[in-house]
């Protein structure tokens, strides 16, 4: 069982956070990039005009968290590498986001399951990692925890097989050999 | 100079990302140690492009305390001045203390001389291994509580190295916002 996602947010208009506006948009996504710097949502434009112009016309532009989470179903987090950040990101997004938003994260250093802690939906919480990402991401792994449900990664697994990803599912647990 | 209402702050601290030594402002601020020796990272390449005579000034002036500042010329830099803000010894690191005091102090430094612009590095977060969200915490109260005490400063700049840094710095300044 998948629910239905109509709405992206992408928090952060970095490297990452441009690839997966650009993919959603793609994908038919309605799409809402947040970044705090206008200098770096520019360049995020501009990049995701340079892949494909028709779909940067629909990209919605926010400059806070908060509205950007508002109406999304699901909300992937791309800010810095930074713990406080992004545990700051978890709690605005669990308390703004539509009660049955799903909750994501690109981290490689602060695990999923401490800032699913942040949160009072661990089940809709899940991680994004790239496996392939010189110039084009066409494979990623979702990194479950043990609360992530059946559901979430249902859900996110048809999200991103429509962005035309590989997707892999992967236990936290497994990875910290790696972090 | 009479009190800048926190209104006006926002204009008058920018981020952004670049390369510190290429800064055209009054002031470039030092990532130093107190003894005044510049080795890696900022200092490296603050000697680099300025060349040994900031060194040389450096040398005549010696150490200083750990958590105060010092002012050079600029050399060869497009910057005046070096401010060296001295968060950490040779072999000791930053801490929160004497990163908030030098980071005063430097400021206190220009706007003695009457500089309008200064420009920093994020202090600390190199080799001396301070962490980057505090590092911007400290530096961006610092900033705004010396310009909202009256100050010949207006414009100070804090030039990070990468995106990930240059979006902490942005992130922080955006929350500390009223």
């Amino acid at each position: 069982m998948a629910t239905e996602i109509q709405t992206i947010a992408v928090i952060g208009a970095g490297q990452d956070g441009r690839e997966i506006a650009c993919a959603a948009l793609r994908a038919r996504y309605r799409t809402v990039l947040e970044d705090v710097s206008d200098s770096r949502q520019d360049q995020a434009v501009r990049w995701i005009a340079s892949v494909d112009a028709e779909a940067s016309s629909r990209l919605v532009l926010s400059r806070t968290v908060e509205d950007a989470v508002r109406e999304a179903d699901l909300i992937i987090e791309a800010v810095a590498e930074e713990m406080e950040i992004k545990i700051e990101m978890f709690t605005i997004f669990d308390k703004f986001a539509k009660p049955n938003a799903i909750f994501a994260s690109t981290s490689r250093l602060v695990s999923i399951a401490d800032l699913a802690a942040m949160t009072f939906c661990p089940e809709r919480c899940i991680g994004l990692r790239f496996v392939s990402f010189a110039g084009h991401v066409d494979a990623l792994e979702l990194v479950r925890i043990p609360q992530t449900s059946e559901d979430t990664i249902a859900t996110c697994r048809e999200v991103f097989r429509r962005m035309g990803k590989d997707v892999t599912i992967v236990h936290e647990s497994e990875l910290t050999e790696s972090r | 100079m009479s009190q800048q209402s926190v209104k006006q702050m926002p204009s008058r601290i920018v981020i952004r990302q670049g390369d510190l030594t290429e800064m055209e402002t009054d002031a470039i601020v030092n990532a130093a140690n107190n003894d005044l020796i510049l080795g890696a990272g900022v200092a490296g390449a603050i000697r680099r492009k300025g060349g040994e005579a900031i060194q040389q000034e450096c040398d005549a002036i010696g150490s200083i305390p750990i958590g105060f500042a010092a002012i050079t010329g600029g050399g060869n830099l497009k910057a005046r001045y070096v401010i060296h803000a001295a968060s950490m010894g040779l072999g000791s690191l930053t801490t929160a203390e004497s990163l908030r005091g030098s980071t005063a102090h430097a400021l206190r430094l220009a706007a003695e001389r009457g500089l309008k612009t200064i420009a920093f590095p994020a202090v600390g977060t190199g080799i001396a291994g301070f962490p980057m969200k505090e590092c911007a915490e400290i530096m961006l109260h610092e900033a705004a509580e010396h310009l909202r005490n009256g100050s010949s400063l207006e414009t100070i700049y804090f030039v990070l190295f990468d995106e990930e840094a240059t979006e902490i710095f942005e992130r922080i300044w955006k929350r500390m916002q009223p």
